[in-house]
């Protein structure tokens, strides 16, 4: 799994990865929700949304890509670092399965 | 105010592919686009005037939104309005506020996350010094809230902001003091909206699901805890277009009375607006997890292209926007049966000797580059070198002609993109 | 310079990210080369380049510990950045991996910048109005660089031939030009 940043004006704050091929979004979305992340409610059909430590986590079922949206909050210097986390989280997620 | 609410008084007219708040149009729009239209306006008028002229239209646009939501949900007290306008106003992605008004008007507004302030922090703060508050939209609508809360005159209430994100203040703050504010104009509603009858152009199986989807997306999109919409990687405003057109339209009535050399730089400053809006609001809701749920991955395929654009501009209140005619890598025409900037002249100022739709047109001659130069297959990075490369200088390769415009008094607005050299 | 000679230039510098070349005094990307996709704005960087070793070169001036082959070395946490004047009308901006050895980047260094004064072209100073470098300098740094001209016209009157022809201007006009670009860029005053 690689950590992309998504290159637009807003500095640092949007960042994706896809899950390995195969992994099952609603398995591992309740995984990450064991592992401390709140499922926030559905906007699209398809699309799961998770928010941990204030940061959106987007999952596109028919792709395995997730968006990872940065609380806005976050300085500068930091959100590089906070997607890093993030990121980590998430590969721990999809090769860890216990909380 | 809870999403029921708020619900409950919006409404999308698939005819017309417009969306109101009771009986006030609205349009979504990003910050990218946010931040350019206000710029504009203060180029052309000066900070000063601008400020002034984009808070009295704020003003007058929230008034009339203000009047039909304390209506609708029966606010009589101050305190009830005034809760129930922050709330409202922290849905549509605006931010969240603090109003603490006197009787008489005199009070203040505060906000730590103000749209305007914030953003234009994100996407300047780093490159530019910036020596003026850029939070006209929030004392505007603060203005229009306590005008209404306490009942007072329109146009007796004056905004100075104090503080602001975009000088690298630690929150926004308004002060509101009685004074001499330009008298409250009239604003189009739905029922003066003059439209003609729909039309159906290329592709529309294709396109009307799309809508019916984004549509049902975005009734469900409200502002976070802090007022703020994020969505589609960009930060969106469920916008007024009474505010933009008011604001647009004045600067350019006046630019072409006191400048007319220059009266040119005005209109293409306002068609960049179209395209700065079309690379990034349309742009990133195609690149964007949200689209690829709905849609899926994205062809180089310029038809197909269009029509997501299309769907893009009818779910997010832009009006009926079609292409009756298409030639890949030679011809678009983009025609409007409605769009939101034509109704709105034609109601203030009369018929137009001139085109007046600008975003409209900027947007047309955006669609066909972004149809045919851009590889989304490849997912490019929407930043500041990619749209150099496209809309900058002699590279852009295509040229638009207006042949109708609603603001002319023709029957719909058709732009022609032609591709040049 | 063309673009293979700068590729050749840095040929078999693997830790080598990026390369800029930048026109002094008016900190005008020359050139750059880059490895692979990225997300730099070649522009914007180049141009802070130039800014800072000018700065950096009337810092040592003033501290008396100038010298014609300094080198400014930058650390931050990915990358290293060094800075040369590698004659006075050019500096360039070398990026290399944060962990590449600080002797072997001297020594590309060298290497490099001995290729790429062999194609440099011989420059002699001009004394351009300053209209004209008025106008570059709010290209170079507003915020929306594709409006700036526009917005210059609309806050000055101006029309886009006459700034695209600003060398013809009066000093009034220049004033006024003046005054748009502070707004334009937050500056209280415009020191070119």
């Amino acid at each position: 799994m690689e950590l992309r940043r998504v290159v637009n004006c807003l500095k640092l704050l949007n960042w994706e990865t896809y899950l390995p091929e195969g992994c099952p979004v609603d398995d591992w979305s309740e995984r990450f929700v064991s592992r401390g992340a709140e499922r926030l409610p559905d906007r699209m059909p398809g699309l799961t949304r998770l928010r941990w430590k204030g940061h959106e986590v987007l999952v596109v079922e028919r792709s395995g890509r997730v968006a990872i949206r940065l609380d806005v909050d976050t300085p500068h210097p930091e959100r590089r670092h906070a997607a890093e986390r993030v990121f980590q989280m998430i590969v721990d997620v999809t090769r860890r399965p216990g909380p | 105010m809870d999403p029921d609410a708020i619900a409950a008084i919006r409404t999308h007219d698939d005819q017309r592919g417009l969306s109101f708040f009771g009986e006030t149009p609205y349009v979504y729009h990003c910050h990218h686009y946010n931040l350019f239209h206000d710029q504009t306006i203060d180029d052309v008028l000066g900070e000063e005037r601008g400020a002034q002229v984009r808070t009295a239209a704020a003003r007058d646009a929230f008034r009339q939104l203000l009047h039909d939501c304390f209506t609708a949900a029966r606010a009589q007290t101050p305190a009830e309005r005034i809760d129930l306008a922050q709330s409202l106003f922290a849905a549509m992605g605006h931010g969240k506020t603090a109003i603490e008004a006197d009787p008489d008007g005199q009070g203040r507004i505060t906000g730590s996350h103000l749209h305007y302030g914030l953003c234009w922090r994100e996407k300047y703060g780093q490159k530019v010094k910036r020596f003026d508050p850029v939070d006209a939209v929030t004392a505007g609508f603060g203005i229009a809230a306590i005008e209404l809360a306490h009942r007072l005159h329109s146009g007796e209430l004056m905004a100075v902001e104090k503080q602001c994100l975009a000088l690298r203040d630690p929150q926004c703050e308004i002060e509101l003091s009685r004074g001499e504010a330009p008298r409250p104009a009239e604003v189009l509603q739905k029922s003066t909206m003059r439209s003609s009858p729909a039309q159906k152009g290329l592709w529309e199986d294709q396109i009307e699901p799309i809508v019916q989807g984004l549509l049902q997306f975005l009734g469900g999109v409200a502002g976070d805890e802090r007022g703020l919409v994020q969505a589609f990687n960009v930060f969106v405003t469920a916008h007024l277009s009474n505010y933009y057109n008011a604001t647009i339209f004045e600067a350019m009535h006046e630019l072409e009375r006191t400048s007319p050399a220059v009266a040119g730089s005005g209109q293409k400053l306002f068609r960049e607006a179209g395209h700065v809006c079309v690379f990034n609001t349309f742009g990133n809701i195609l690149l964007s997890p949200e689209w690829e749920s709905l849609v899926g991955p994205l062809p180089d395929d310029p038809e197909a292209i269009t029509a997501f654009n299309l769907a893009i501009a009818r779910s997010l209140g832009f009006g009926h926007w079609l292409v009756p005619e298409f030639e890949v890598g030679k011809r678009l025409v983009l025609r409007t049966t409605t769009n939101y900037e034509a109704p709105f002249y034609i109601n203030r100022y009369g018929v137009a000797d001139r085109p007046r739709c600008y975003v409209t047109e900027g947007a047309a001659l955006a669609f066909a580059v972004l149809a045919h130069r851009v590889r989304w297959s490849s997912k490019p990075s929407l930043d500041q070198n990619f749209y150099d490369s496209l809309f900058r200088g002699a590279g852009l390769g295509w040229d638009t002609e207006v042949v109708k415009d609603q603001a002319r008094g023709d029957d719909v607005t058709e732009i022609v993109v032609t591709k040049t050299g | 310079m063309s673009r293979s000679v700068l590729e050749q230039a840095v040929v078999g510098v693997a830790s080598l990210k990026a390369i800029f070349i930048t026109a002094m005094p008016d900190c005008l990307l020359y050139d750059a080369w880059q490895r692979g996709e990225s997300d730099l704005d070649v522009s914007d960087v180049a141009s802070y380049f130039g800014d800072l070793v000018r700065s950096n070169r009337e810092g040592l001036k003033a501290l008396g510990s100038w010298s014609s082959d300094m080198l400014v070395t930058i650390e931050s946490a990915d990358t290293l950045v060094v800075l040369q004047e590698i004659n006075e009308h050019f500096v360039c901006g070398s990026i290399f991996d944060r962990d590449a050895p600080l002797g072997m980047v001297r020594l590309h260094l060298k290497r490099m910048v001995e290729r790429i004064l062999e194609q440099l072209p011989k420059i002699e100073a001009e004394e351009r109005p300053r209209g004209v470098r008025l106008v570059e300098f709010v290209r170079r740094y507003a915020p929306d660089p594709h409006a700036a001209i526009l917005r210059i016209s609309v806050r000055t009157g101006l029309t886009t031939e006459q700034l695209d022809a600003a060398e013809n201007l009066q000093d009034a006009d220049i004033d006024k030009i003046e005054a748009a670009a502070r707004r334009i860029l937050g500056l209280n005053q415009i020191n070119l």
